[in-house]
This record gives C-alpha cells, sequence and structure tokens, in this order.
C-alpha cells in the first residue's frame, strides 16, 4: 500500500481575516470580532495584530476594551463568512476530489494518489496556499502529512501562514514533545486524569502500555495510545449531505427567564428547519442542549419520524427544553441539533394533504422568506424576542452573531 | 384458593397472557397475571391497558379464590419446573408452588387492584370467522399498517364486513394493500372495523395457534372481543376515520406488465444492494421485451444495472420504487406470476397475482419515487 497524504487547511484568525478583506482600511490594525465594547459580550476572533497586544477569544469585550482601547470592535457578518467559507471549500476542490469540509474554517484534502497530477506535494500545497492568499485575501496555515491527527496538529504548529510537513514515519518524533492536550480525543477528563499519573507530553503516553489505558479508558483507551504514536485510521470524508444540522446562540448575559429561552429556542428551531428544508433533509433524532452560567453542560434527544416543519420541530424543541431546564442556575447557551437526517423523501403520496409532505403553509412562509429575508414573516410569540434581539432582514441578532449560526 | 395443575397446560397458557403483560409500566399492578379459580377452572388474564388477554385451563381445584402473580417471575419458575404436577396454595396474599420437596413463595396482589377485563359495554353485534381465514386476511394485509403513531387511522387495519364479502384495507399513506373476500354468508354482519396495529398482531399469533379453530367475534361500541377455544382477547376500536381508499386505487392504469415472481424478486435483491440507504431507490426501464433495472448511490459510488426478459404491454416507461416497499408486496403474493399495471412515473402502481384465485381479490398500490432529475 503506497503510504496517504493528507492534507490539513485552516483559515487564520478567520473571522477577522474576512472583515480585513473586505475593509481595507481594517488591515494591518488590531481589529476584535464580537460587538463593541458597550454590549455585553465575548471576542470571537481577533487579528493577529490584536492578538500580540493579549487579546484571546473568549475573552469579554469589556476587558479586551481596557487592554486595547484604540482596536477596532466590530459585530460579526455570518454572511460573509459564509461566503468566504464556500469559497475556500470551492478552491480545495481543485486540488482533489476527496475534500472534508471539518468546519466553516478548515478542511481535510486527501492528496494520495495525486503525485502524478501535482508533483511534489509539498508544493502542491505551497501553491494552495498562495491561490487562497491571491483570489481571498485570507491567510491560510497548512500541515501535511500521512493521517488527520498529524496533519491537524502539524497546521497547528504552522500558525500564522505556515506550512508544515510531517515525513513519513517521523509522526511519533513529531509527537513526541507536545504536551499531551493536543491530541484528539484527550479532553478536560482524560488530561486531568493522564497528569495524576504523571504524563505530560505524548511521548510519555506512547510509552504506556496498552492495558494500563484500556485499564482506565475502556477502548477510549487502545485509541488514545494509538493517536499519541501517530496512528490514525480515519479516512477523509467527502460528504455531500452533512451528518447533521445544529443551531446555537451564546446569550450576552447569562439568563434564568424560562419564558425568553424558550422563546429563543423556537427561534432556533425554526432557523434549524429552514436550514433542513434548504438542504432537502429530515431530521429523525433532535436534541437540544443546554450549557449553564457554571458551565455545566445537559443535553436530551428525542427520535422522530422523518420531519422538515418550523412547527413540529420547534414543538420538540421547546418540549425538550422544558424537561431539561430542572436547574435553579442560569443558562449560558442553547443549542438546537438535527441529527440522523434522511433525504427530503420522494416518495410521493397515496393520500394527499399529509404530515410527510412538506405542507403548503410552511412552502408559503418558506416563499415569503427567500423574497423579503428571514425576519419578514414568523409565529407571533416570536416578537416577544423584539424586546431583546435588533433585527435585520435575516432575523434577529443575536449577541455574539459569529457564533450564532 | 388450592389447587394441582399440569405444568405442560400450564406453561402454555401462561406463556401466551405474557405476550400482553407488559415488561415495564408506570402501575406495577400490570406486571402481573391474575389467576381466579372456579371450581376446577382455573382463569388467568393479563392486560397492559390497551388489550386485555385471558385464557382458562382445566386444574383439580379445592378451593375457589383470586390473586395476581408477578407475571414474569411465575412465567420463569413455570419454565424451569420440570414437568408432571404442580401444587398451588394461597395464604393470606402469600403465593406457595410446591414440586416434590421444592417450595417456591412469593406475594401476590389483589384481585381489586387489577382493571376491569369486562370491557366490551354496549355489545352491537356477534358473529364468527374461521381462524385461517381471518389469519390469511391479516397476513395478507398487515405490513403496509403504519407504524407512524401521530397517524392514527393509518397504523390500524380496516376491516369492512358485509353479509356478501370482506375487506381488509392497510395503508401507510406510500403503499396500500387491499383484500376481498367474496363468499355470502348471512350471519355476517354489516360492519366497518378500525383494529388497533397491536391488535392485529396479537390476533395473528391467536389464529397462528388454533388454525383449525374458529373466532367468535363480538363487537361493541368502542370495544372489540375475539373468543377462540380457551382464549378472549379484546381491544379498542379505533374511532377514526379510515381515508377514502377506493378513490386511491387506480382505474386507468394502461401499461400492464406480467413476469415470474421470483425472477423479479431476485432481481430487486440483487439490484437493491447498490442502492442508497437513504431511499432504496430502484430505476425501472421497461421496454416491448425488457425490464431493466438500475441502482445508485452517489455518497459511496456504487452504480447497478441488470435486467430480465419480460413480457410487457404499453408504450415505454421509466419509474421509480423503494424497492423494499415492492419487495414486501411481491413476497406476500402467492402466486408464481405476478401483474404490475402502471401509467406514470408520478401515478400509482397496482400490483397483483396474474390470475386471482376464485372467491378472492388481493391487490397493491404502490406509489412511486420520483426519479432524480439527471
Amino acid at each position: 500500500m503506497t503510504a496517504t497524504h493528507i492534507l490539513h487547511v485552516d483559515l487564520d484568525a478567520f473571522f477577522a481575516a474576512a472583515e480585513q478583506a473586505v475593509h481595507p482600511e481594517y488591515r494591518g490594525k488590531a481589529l476584535i470580532v464580537g460587538g463593541t465594547p458597550e454590549v455585553r459580550g465575548v471576542v470571537c476572533s481577533s487579528s493577529y495584530e490584536a492578538r500580540r497586544l493579549g487579546i484571546r477569544t473568549g475573552m469579554p469585550l469589556s476587558q479586551a476594551y481596557r487592554i486595547c482601547p484604540e482596536a477596532i470592535f466590530t459585530g460579526g457578518n455570518f454572511k460573509l463568512y459564509s461566503y468566504f467559507s464556500q469559497e475556500f471549500h470551492k478552491l480545495l476542490g481543485n486540488y482533489s476530489p476527496v475534500v472534508e469540509n471539518a468546519s466553516i474554517d478548515e478542511a481535510y484534502v486527501d492528496l494520495t494518489g495525486t503525485e502524478r497530477l501535482h508533483g511534489i506535494l509539498l508544493k502542491a500545497a505551497s501553491d494552495m496556499q498562495s491561490k487562497i492568499k491571491s483570489q481571498l485575501c485570507l491567510s491560510a496555515s497548512v500541515g501535511l502529512a500521512t493521517n488527520k491527527l498529524v496533519a491537524k496538529i502539524a497546521t497547528g504548529i504552522a500558525k500564522p501562514y505556515g506550512l508544515y510537513y510531517v515525513l513519513p514515519g517521523r509522526e511519533k518524533n513529531f509527537l513526541a514533545p507536545l504536551p499531551i492536550r493536543k491530541l484528539i480525543g484527550v479532553g478536560y477528563n482524560t488530561e486531568k486524569k493522564l497528569r495524576s499519573f504523571g504524563i505530560q507530553y505524548i511521548g510519555e503516553l506512547a510509552r504506556i502500555p496498552e492495558q494500563i489505558l484500556s485499564h482506565t479508558f475502556g477502548v477510549m483507551g487502545t485509541y488514545i495510545l494509538q493517536r499519541a504514536n501517530g496512528i490514525d485510521k480515519r479516512a477523509v470524508e467527502n460528504r455531500l449531505t452533512p451528518k447533521s444540522l445544529s443551531r446555537e446562540t451564546t446569550f450576552a448575559t447569562d439568563t434564568a427567564d424560562r419564558q425568553f429561552v424558550r422563546g429563543v429556542v423556537k427561534y432556533l428551531a425554526h432557523r434549524l428547519a429552514f436550514k433542513l428544508r434548504e438542504h432537502k433533509l429530515r431530521t429523525q433524532n433532535l436534541s437540544l442542549k443546554i450549557r449553564y452560567g457554571d458551565l455545566l453542560e445537559e443535553q436530551k434527544c428525542l427520535a422522530t419520524i422523518p420531519l422538515n416543519s418550523d412547527q413540529r420541530i420547534a414543538t420538540i424543541a421547546m418540549e425538550l427544553f422544558d424537561r431539561l431546564y430542572t436547574r435553579r442556575v442560569a443558562i449560558r447557551l442553547v443549542s438546537v441539533k438535527a441529527s440522523n437526517l434522511v433525504q427530503d423523501s420522494w416518495q410521493l403520496e397515496l393520500f394527499e394533504q399529509n404530515e410527510l409532505q412538506t405542507d403548503p403553509l410552511t412552502q408559503a412562509l418558506d416563499e415569503i422568506r427567500k423574497r423579503f429575508g428571514k425576519k419578514s414573516i414568523a409565529t407571533a410569540d416570536l416578537l416577544y424576542l423584539n424586546k431583546y434581539y435588533t433585527s435585520d432582514k435575516e432575523g434577529y441578532v443575536l449577541k455574539t452573531p459569529c457564533l450564532s449560526r | 384458593m388450592f389447587f394441582k395443575f399440569d405444568h405442560k397446560k400450564m406453561f402454555e397458557i401462561v406463556k401466551n397472557i405474557m405476550r400482553v403483560v407488559p415488561a415495564k409500566s408506570t402501575n406495577p399492578v400490570l406486571s402481573h397475571i391474575l389467576m381466579e379459580l372456579e371450581g376446577n377452572t382455573l382463569f388467568l388474564k393479563g392486560t397492559d391497558l390497551d388489550l386485555y388477554m385471558w385464557g382458562k385451563i382445566e386444574v383439580e381445584g379445592q378451593e375457589d379464590g383470586s390473586i395476581g402473580v408477578p407475571g414474569q417471575r411465575v412465567f420463569s419458575l413455570i419454565r424451569e419446573f420440570g414437568g408432571g404436577e404442580i401444587e398451588f396454595n394461597l395464604e393470606g396474599n402469600k403465593v406457595t408452588f410446591q414440586q416434590g420437596e421444592g417450595i417456591y413463595s412469593i406475594s401476590g396482589v389483589e384481585k381489586d387492584d387489577f382493571p376491569s377485563f369486562n370491557i366490551v359495554q354496549k355489545q352491537i353485534n356477534t358473529f364468527n370467522i374461521s381462524s385461517s381465514l381471518l389469519g390469511d386476511m391479516i397476513e395478507k394485509t398487515r405490513f403496509a399498517i403504519s407504524n407512524d403513531m401521530t397517524r392514527i387511522s393509518l397504523s390500524a387495519l380496516y376491516w369492512q364486513s358485509r353479509p356478501d364479502e370482506m375487506r381488509m384495507v392497510a395503508t401507510d399513506g406510500h403503499r396500500l394493500t387491499f383484500y376481498r373476500y367474496m363468499e355470502t354468508d348471512d350471519t355476517r354482519p354489516e360492519l366497518d372495523l378500525l383494529l388497533p396495529g397491536k391488535t392485529v398482531t396479537h390476533l395473528k399469533k391467536l389464529a397462528d395457534d388454533y388454525p383449525e379453530g374458529s373466532f367468535q367475534i363480538t363487537v361493541g361500541e368502542k370495544n372489540i372481543l375475539f373468543n377462540i377455544n380457551d382464549y378472549g382477547l379484546s381491544s379498542h376500536l379505533i374511532a377514526e376515520k379510515f381515508p377514502n381508499y377506493e378513490q386511491v386505487i387506480p382505474k386507468d392504469n394502461d401499461k400492464e406488465l406480467i413476469i415470474n415472481k421470483d425472477k423479479l424478486i431476485d432481481l430487486i435483491k440483487r439490484v437493491k444492494v447498490f442502492a442508497s440507504p437513504l431511499t432504496n431507490l430502484t430505476k425501472f426501464e421497461l421496454s416491448e421485451s425488457k425490464l431493466r433495472a438500475y441502482s445508485s448511490d452517489f455518497e459511496v459510488g456504487t452504480k447497478a444495472h441488470d435486467e430480465v426478459d419480460v413480457a410487457y404491454k404499453g408504450d415505454e416507461l421509466e419509474i421509480g420504487f423503494n424497492s423494499n416497499y415492492l419487495l414486501e408486496i411481491l413476497e406476500h403474493i402467492e402466486a408464481d406470476e405476478v401483474k404490475l399495471s402502471m401509467k406514470s412515473p408520478l401515478s400509482a402502481s397496482e400490483i397483483t397475482p396474474a390470475e386471482q384465485k376464485e372467491n378472492e381479490q388481493y391487490l397493491s398500490i404502490l406509489m412511486p419515487l420520483r426519479l432524480p432529475e439527471e
């Protein structure tokens, strides 16, 4: 078997870079995306100029303002980022038929077997990087390795605007000096546990006998060990249909106002249902997640018949919310997610006017929204949200908008 | 309450009653089997509040009484007993099973805690039907019952009884099965019933257990009761309106394919392996002497094409079906040759045996899958 070659591309400071691409006046300046310092919110993204001054993603905007009052503060423009993201993924398609869109600003490209087309792969990678720069005005970091895990970590090291190539056979040595939390699969809890064993670096982890790890972590232990040794067999998947779709928002301030959060859940469910219909998909599993102010997360899901209507999805989402929200702690984030997706049925129906066909009301609403914007028509109870959010053509401007799709 | 019973007979009846006793329930009494002794007859009853089932066996009774025993435990115990005679004794609410030196005690619940099993209140009609006929009608139609609990009327089997014929119809909105039995019986009443899907499943099991027997059916205003041999099964009826199925049975399908059933099943089974699991779409292309079947899955890059020789009357046609639906319909037809009549890729197709049996009419209607634009 020939060696695999997998490339991981990640756009540097994506939201900030996209803003700088369309606003030349922002270039070379400290730019903070997330909102203006008067509103409560957090930094979603910042330019490298701002990062150099100590601005970090997730930092409250007020604190960012204290550190760097001269920075440019701007709200997010998700449509713009989404456009750049599409163009970015389109460009990658020129290099290989197998591209996995890992998120809005990163992707894996399987270059295995493209040597005759591209020649030296490192050159192809660098060519891709400069194309992204010249065509999209965005800076990308690139990692090239024999598997997804190593490629992604290499990208992290290459940032910003770098290129890192891990030679085949050198994966283990490459990972050895890195701290264990860099490994995919090692989260907060696993790290804590490993640290209690006295393990800090991936190299140390790689020397632990498999038995000990599988006793402690079960099946995951074997995976962790494989990964510590630079082995990752996951394939680059270019899915035509997404595995799941979700909509979420973080509140400007943590809130315990049940009616308000319920309204937001309903609104997110409507947005999600609209997206499902756009993709011609239906969901068979709906889940709702709450993150509390103390960062505890809870989640509940429900299996359903294939659904795509605003009303049905919102009813289920709100029902899940009612069942889930039992703690007397303010909520920080809510998320509605649709998974186990199936294609919107091409199955024709014997009897008209039934549940499984997109009903005429939903169809009419979609037409109106496509023409006049998502906010142009909504159920009356959602007007309650007017008290809390301003709105534009695309709908309510949720706080920390770039985190709120 | 005291009696002696034969192991084999008791095991059989407890096994049958356990079919309706729920494994989990919010009402703990429902996980019990109610035992009632009258002379030498022991009645056993179980319910999940949707279905009520009971049966009786002959035992050697000494003292009448009644008690509810934990279903799963007692079922397991009786299963593990060797054959032969076993003694049952009730003192207070303590039940004891004794065989030889073995003594097994468990506490029971009182009869009053059970819901009433006499659920058929206002009796409208009674009539008889042979078990084999009822079982056959159910078998031919029930697979099209919808399992979508949000569409109550479709999650049921529609049963129309007339003195000169009986019909059973099931549909899930994508396909429809229709069976008509044409033989005059003046004792048969005129009735339209909607049997819940779960009731149908249990009724079929009873019909399979007693193929030689005959059901005595009592219809109430909201409920129905089936009696066969030593068993009774009763359930509520669905009070919704079944859709107007006659309207969707196609009348002017002008394209007709007659084909050996097994040949068609084999073809579909082969081609479906490469179909997308999201749609199960198999596309059929019909021309004068050929039936071509195609499937593909873009996600993984599969593509299949296969064909068989057929006798086809009509203009050339391209039509798509969910292969699982079509297979299920074909597998229920008891004939060597089947007939598919079609009109267009967007209208209902009808699938029947090439020749109907005497006294019966059996047909299935299947809506196509819209073909993707190429």
